[in-house]
């Protein structure tokens, strides 16, 4: 009992942690916004619920999920009523994100701090180059009087390829693309410039027969009434003006079946039929009822439009209840705080062997590791198996695979290095993975089919890279400190570590092979010096050199690991570094200054490496 | 025979030369940031040695061995491996399959690389060509009347161009020289801003503009647009500069009541086919090309066929994706003689490994062999 008590102090500090992050993500409001979040709309072609759809847009604006406002914490959805209700707050929200300082020229915007002014830490944080820290937020507002300039330099930086425009070019575009969803989805609800969504609704009831009438007695050449006749005109073309302009289309129902329109396609078909559509009516009156803050009518009228999907399409009810408690949960951010929490058990009982220590790392480790697997499942049940390879959830992945191996390799080794390597390489891929997210937000890449398996391939040789060169590099770091380990765990190290390299060494081999029959069927040729290709047969021919080096006895124990440890470099390079060069086929986004990052992670492995060949018994330690 | 193999052969040799080839990879993917895929494809990996231009002193030498010659050593390492380690047990056979199939994998590539051929061609729906633009190399053409009526054509290859050489034929009455081939470069108007030392031409659009060397193009090699300057003279006088620029149309002028045109044109390669763009569908990808063969007589003797990625008469087509009908669509004709050699020779390398690590099982007292 007494050795479980580490493992169920860190598995109730891993729940705590989700449930405080599940609570604070839950809107502590008496208006039901998760009730809200819950309706599933159309965008692109992919049903989502308006939740992830508010998430994604603010995503894109500011690069968070939820913003900070003077009365506390916005989320998504909330922001999203805000905006949609027309509520006079929300342009004045600094939620724009600037990075180009050539823009905030642009649009005379001063930063509120001066850098001196700035904590030691945002001041560490602004070196690296996609920090969060080096951005400026411009309100709506801001960028409104100067948006004729924005988008005349946007038009003219279109003209061009991406790989042919400068940073200042790449960011007006985003910029003016940013300024396009804000009044989108801010035309969702509401006509453009006009009156809300209720008046216009109501005042369409009160002339929808006579003004009919107008229409068709116009079109047949007798006398009609002007005056109804333009007011119904105006109408129409305010909601073809919200059609045009609509971030998201709303589910109908029309004889049985089921179709995705915007709300002002909808009322253009009334103005024809003169009936006003139901969801119309239903997302007007609950707008209504949001700007004059009636709280149970709000609610009451969002419960019975629930029940209805409840009732009629309960798969897209149940998907989309999935789809919220996945967004409220952010398990990511869960599995990122409990292998951080699982590392220091696992240091511990490295150091100084401890059951019940390495049991709490281990039961850490597992929980993490759950509520990583339960995301990617979820993604894929939602987004489909190719949104696993799209940059937003790569690094997710790539992390859940060398968690995997790692996993495979504490159970079939029984190392506590290999816990800590575990949980070391699962955290630093997230990490990383989060600053990709953010360097490259709003750029979903979709990856055909064909190309779906070379991707998984990659991504597992890129994993079981890391696993190898982190296992290798932490037992040669401790080793400087402590040579009882060089003499008790060498041997064990040595074959795990022979063991993941032999795994990486075929799965980079089949990966390679994979994007040369894909390149052949692309271009014709079989290996065409892409960077993907050349970056795999780099870490291929290094494995091949390490593998020989142990078969033919030219190293043995600590010299393989020193070998191995420049494996995550391999990785590292495969990964991130082909595609910060800026080379057309794999620029996804990433600013060429984090090569210097690259750079500073293969150097240190290098004299990490270099630290271990040194190392007195390179050679005579026995495996 | 095996002792002189046996220093080859040496594992030692074999990973001081994968550690050289992972160097060369390394430049390679960093350099296409710099000049591009094409480019760094033909400075590093299509030669002998890397050169270095040690402008300080003038002089260019070579520093660090080239892709053929890297790969051409590992055909003779595995050579020397095949003959010194090759036995008559399962893991010999295996080791022997690694082995040549390495050598069969490295060979074609030499074979593919040197015997290809890639062109390209633009072409709305209707029309037919049967010659692409080479997407790796340009050329100067001199065209002229013939006797029979029909145009001559004299070509100087990019690699005369790059050595300022003079060329002299029977059939012209005058010598050529080419000097400053440029691969990328922009047109300046002649001000005072004109640098010194600048190379002029007195002909046609020359005599008001010059050249400036810009970086090359990171989109590919078709993408830049070269510039050289061409000076005609025969024994007893000097004809004329001419600065020739892709961008521009021929250029023409009279000698001896004789008409000539100057052009600098990405090099142009004749199938023994046409390629015609039949018609054109919404959908993309439902493009139809035909290919016809032409024969001694002109006679067209293929039947009409969908092609876009297949394989016809050796040659492999691809046609842009294209989804506005009135708009020419890029055309890509590419001869890849030995394409499907990799797939064989990975397949033996795979049954080789395959035979070693079975063998080593069995025998797990054995140590394990090398590679």
């Amino acid at each position: 009992m007494k050795r479980s008590i580490p493992s169920i102090l860190g598995l109730i500090a891993l729940i705590a942690y989700v449930l405080v992050q599940f609570a604070s993500q839950k809107q502590m409001s008496d208006l039901d916004y998760a009730g809200f979040g819950t309706i599933p709309v159309e965008r692109k072609n992919k049903i989502l619920t308006i939740d992830s759809v508010a998430r994604h847009a603010l995503l894109e604006i500011h690069g968070t999920e939820s913003i900070e406002g003077p009365e506390g914490r916005v989320s998504a959805v909330e922001w999203f009523m805000e905006i949609a209700s027309g509520n006079i707050e929300s342009p004045k929200r600094p939620i724009f994100r600037i990075i180009n300082r050539d823009i905030l020229a642009l649009i005379r915007y001063n930063k509120p701090s001066t850098e001196a002014d700035e904590p030691l830490l945002n001041r560490a944080l602004a070196l690296i180059p996609w920090s969060s820290i080096n951005h400026s937020f411009a309100s709506y507002e801001d960028l409104d009087s100067y948006s004729d300039k924005i988008f005349s330099h946007a038009r003219t930086a279109l003209r061009y390829s991406p790989q042919q425009r400068n940073e200042f070019e790449n960011e007006i575009i985003k910029i003016a693309r940013n300024i396009n969803t804000f009044r989108s989805l801010s035309n969702t609800f509401s006509t453009v410039d006009g009156p809300s969504l209720k008046e216009a609704i109501d005042h369409l009831e009160q002339i929808a027969t006579s003004g009919i009438e107008a229409v068709s007695r116009r079109q047949s050449g007798t006398p009609y009434d002007s005056k109804v006749y333009k007011e119904i005109s105006d109408m129409g073309f305010a909601f073809q003006s919200m059609e045009q302009h609509a971030y998201f289309n709303v589910r109908t129902t029309s004889e049985g079946n089921i179709h995705w329109l915007s709300l002002g396609a909808l009322l253009k078909r009334s103005i024809t039929s003169g009936t006003i559509p139901r969801e119309a009516v239903f997302y007007a009156e609950l707008i209504d009822d949001y700007h004059n803050q009636e709280l149970s009518a709000f609610n009451q009228r969002l419960e019975a439009e629930i029940s209805e999907i409840e009732t009629n399409q309960p798969a897209d009810y149940y998907r989309s209840k999935i789809e919220l408690f996945r967004n409220l949960l952010t398990p990511i951010s869960g599995a990122i705080f409990g292998y951080a929490l699982a590392l220091l058990p696992a240091f511990i009982t490295w150091l100084r062997p401890n059951r019940g220590y390495r049991r709490a790392a281990i039961a850490v480790t597992l929980g993490a590791y759950t509520l990583h697997s339960f995301n990617l499942l979820s993604v894929v049940y939602l987004m489909g198996v190719n949104s696993l390879v799209t940059n937003s959830f790569d690094s997710q992945f790539i992390s859940w695979i060398a968690i995997t191996i790692s996993l495979g390799l504490i159970f079939k080794f029984r190392s506590s290095i290999a816990i800590a390597a575990t949980v070391l390489v699962g955290l630093t891929i997230l990490v990383f993975g989060r600053l990709d997210l953010i360097a490259s937000y709003g750029r979903l890449i979709s990856r055909d089919n064909e190309m779906l398996v070379v991707h998984i391939l990659s991504n597992i040789s890129i994993a079981s890279g890391f696993v190898v060169g982190s296992l290798g590099g932490l037992f040669i770091f401790i080793s400087l400190f402590s040579n009882r380990l060089i003499e008790e765990k060498t041997k064990q190290i040595t074959q795990m570590i022979y063991f993941g390299l032999c795994l990486t060494t075929v799965t980079t081999a089949a990966a390679l092979i994979s994007h040369c029959i894909a390149e052949e069927l692309r271009t014709g040729f079989f290996f065409n010096w892409t960077p993907v290709q050349s970056s795999l047969l780099m870490a291929l021919l290094w494995y091949v050199i390490v593998i020989n080096c142990k078969i033919c006895n030219l190293t043995k124990g600590l010299g393989i690991m020193s070998l191995s440890t420049l494996s995550s470099v391999f990785a590292v390079w495969t990964w991130l570094g082909i595609r910060m060069l800026e080379i057309p086929e794999v620029d996804y986004g990433l600013p060429s200054a984090g090569l210097k990052f690259v750079l500073a992670f293969a150097t240190g492995h290098v004299l990490l490496s270099g630290m271990g060949l040194l190392t007195r018994n390179t050679s005579s330690s026995n495996p | 025979m095996k002792v002189y193999f046996k220093p080859v052969s040496a594992i030692n040799v074999l990973i001081g030369a994968l550690c050289v080839s992972i160097l060369l990879i390394l430049v390679i993917t960093v350099e296409q940031q710099r000049i591009g895929q094409s480019e760094a494809i033909r400075v590093y990996v299509n030669s002998f040695f890397v050169f270095w231009n040690f402008k300080s002193i003038g002089l260019t030498t070579p520093v660090f061995p080239g892709g053929y010659l890297v790969m051409a050593f590992f055909i003779v390492v595995f050579l020397a491996r095949l003959f010194t380690s090759t036995s008559f047990t399962v893991s010999g056979i295996g080791k022997a399959l690694v082995n040549i199939g390495l050598i069969v994998l490295l060979g074609s590539y030499l074979y593919t690389n040197i015997s290809k051929t890639e062109t390209q061609a633009l072409l709305k729906p209707g029309e037919r060509l049967n010659y692409g633009d080479d997407v790796h190399a340009f050329e100067v053409a001199l065209v002229t009347d013939s006797e029979n009526e029909n145009e001559r054509v004299f070509a100087i290859p990019q690699r005369m161009l790059e050595r300022s050489q003079t060329i002299r034929h029977d059939d012209l009455p005058f010598s050529i020289r080419v000097d400053d081939f440029v691969l990328n470069s922009i047109i300046r108007e002649r001000d005072e801003s004109l640098p010194q030392n600048t190379r002029l031409a007195d002909q046609d659009k020359g005599d008001s503009v010059y050249s400036t060397r810009i970086k090359n193009s990171k989109l590919g090699y078709k993408n830049n647009t070269p510039s050289v300057y061409v000076i005609l003279f025969n024994k007893e006088e000097s004809i004329g500069t001419w600065l020739l620029h892709e961008a521009w149309e021929p250029q023409r002028f009279e000698y001896k009541n004789k008409q000539y045109s100057l052009h600098l044109r990405a090099r142009r390669i004749y199938y023994p086919f046409e390629v015609r763009f039949e018609s054109f569908e919404a959908s993309p990808g439902s493009t139809l090309l035909t290919t016809s063969l032409i024969g001694d007589n002109i006679q067209e003797s293929n039947s009409k066929e969908t092609v876009n990625g297949s394989n016809h008469f050796g040659y492999h087509i691809f046609l842009e994706d294209n989804l506005d009908e009135n708009q020419a669509s890029k055309v890509f004709v590419k001869r890849i003689p030995g394409k499907t050699i990799p797939l064989y020779a990975v397949a033996l390398i795979s049954v080789g490994l395959i035979l070693i690590l079975g063998s080593s099982q069995v025998n797990r007292k054995a140590s394990p062999p090398a590679l």
